[in-house]
């Protein structure tokens, strides 16, 4: 859903569960020489690009702790269209540096773009799931990260943004802009019942709300959530939010009078 | 202990707060009978597979193996098909999301259809309850049948109690609480077992 933002062209994306917590989020092409080979040695032709998305097999029923997929899909946006290697030739960084450049741009680009469906959860996920860590060869900083974001945010002036949405223009890319909003979960969620999506934005608002809302019923502990476990919370919460989007997509089809 | 009928139910769909029946989604007004509701089939299945254990173990001895090993997961999506077979346990649930007041139960069985097809269901729900209502699909007819995920295949019946009952007692925690998908039997936690275990091993 929200790669149709991106393009309209047909892309099949396969689902992996990764056994490992670390690592296991992922969002990568398949490379296009499969197709290629694909049709010259079998005469197969795909109509589809593919795309491989994994994630965590612990956590295939907590979409609530999916919200990495949004990054992992921004850095698949981002090298399908060389939106972070062209922002090397708008703004260049001179040699030995280049590579290092690219990556750090990349994941700026994955974390603004998760921000666009996230909002602030992406960054506070980021926090809660990796910790704050210095910068490496591959990643800048943490507090770089949350402070560009905190940046897109609020709408205050920053270089990066800018340098991005330059690069997004030039490719006749939409702008980085928020895409979410937030659906009522409260009332629903405290009563134990699913909440209800009504257009796709609020699908993504889920997401993020539903995480936020997570968060303070095990901080809290107020009705119903006061004499359940953690476990027990984190379980029905994601459930519930699961089952909001299932709703979404059932209702969404049954009105449409498509089968899949 | 009162049948609540459809202008009844109706009210108590659109009504707020402790007294509101909950279905999500209602994707048909016309699952609402004279009488009853409705309930369509889900699309999250556990099907019981044979195993080179000789039994399913629900004391927990020595060589116990969980319940859920004797299942496999299988999902379908809205309109597509999913094949009973003769003498096969299945575990679904409702596509609709249930939440029950705590004034009322609800009796579950299978439309007069599917019975006569050999799959009957019969099962019930306490006040408050929420969830997806669990379904253990069993075909008794001699042919396979492939059901169609979203079909009616089974009908609620409210009734309104006397006295409101609370489903989640305080400090209590239930089983099935909030379930969104089928889950397998939890018989193996029952706390009674470790008792009657703790029994056998005197006498």
């Amino acid at each position: 859903m929200a790669l149709a933002d991106w393009t309209s062209d047909s892309v099949i994306v396969t689902t992996a569960l990764s056994p490992d917590l670390d690592g296991g989020f992922y969002f990568r092409a398949v490379p296009a020489q499969f197709s290629v080979l694909a049709q010259a040695y079998l005469g197969i032709q795909f109509r589809s690009e593919l795309a491989q998305i994994s994630l965590p097999l612990i956590y295939r029923h907590k979409p609530l702790y999916n919200l990495p997929l949004y990054h992992e899909l921004g850095h698949f946006v981002d090298i399908r269209h060389n939106i972070s290697g062209l922002t090397l030739l708008l703004n260049p960084v001179s040699p030995p540096y280049t590579n290092i450049a690219l990556s750090h741009r990349r994941e700026h680009f994955a974390d603004l773009f998760c921000a666009c469906y996230m909002g602030d959860a992406s960054t506070s996920f980021l926090v809660d799931f990796a910790g704050v860590q210095p910068a490496s060869v591959t990643h800048p900083d943490t507090s770089s990260r949350i402070a560009l974001v905190n940046d897109f945010l609020s709408n205050t002036a920053n270089q990066v943004v800018n340098m991005f949405q330059a690069a997004l223009t030039q490719l006749n890319l939409p702008r980085l802009t928020q895409r979410f909003s937030v659906p009522t979960i409260a009332e629903h969620l405290n009563n134990v019942c699913p909440p209800i999506i009504g257009a796709d934005a609020e699908l993504h608002g889920l997401l993020a709300s539903g995480y936020s809302y997570l968060q303070r019923a095990v901080a809290h502990r107020t009705p119903p959530w006061d004499t359940m476990p953690e476990d027990r919370i984190e379980s029905i919460v994601n459930d519930l939010a699961e089952k909001a989007i299932r709703n979404y997509m059932i209702t969404t089809r049954w009105a449409q009078g498509a089968v899949p | 202990m009162t049948l609540l009928v459809r202008d009844t139910v109706n009210e108590r769909l659109r009504a707020a707060a402790d007294h509101a029946l909950i279905i999500q989604p209602l994707l048909d007004v016309d699952q609402l009978g004279s009488a009853s509701l409705d309930l369509r089939l889900g699309y999250d299945f556990l099907v019981s597979v044979l195993t080179r254990r000789p039994s399913i173990d629900v004391g927990r001895s020595a060589d116990y193996r969980a319940i859920g090993s004797y299942f496999q997961e299988t999902r379908r999506e809205l309109g597509e098909r999913f094949v009973l077979y003769p003498n096969q346990v299945v575990l679904t649930t409702t596509l609709e999301y249930v939440g029950l007041p705590a004034d009322c139960y609800a009796d579950i069985s299978a439309r007069s259809s599917y019975n006569r097809l050999g799959v009957p269901i019969a099962t019930w729900l306490q006040p408050g309850f929420r969830g997806c209502v669990p379904l253990e699909l069993f075909n008794h007819g001699n042919s396979p049948i492939e059901l169609v995920v979203g079909c009616r295949m089974c009908q609620m019946r409210l009734y309104k109690l006397e006295q409101p009952q609370q489903y989640v007692e305080h400090g209590a925690t239930r089983k099935y609480y909030g379930d969104v998908r089928p889950k397998v039997s939890s018989a193996d936690a029952d706390r009674d077992l470790a008792h009657l275990d703790s029994i056998r091993s005197v006498n």
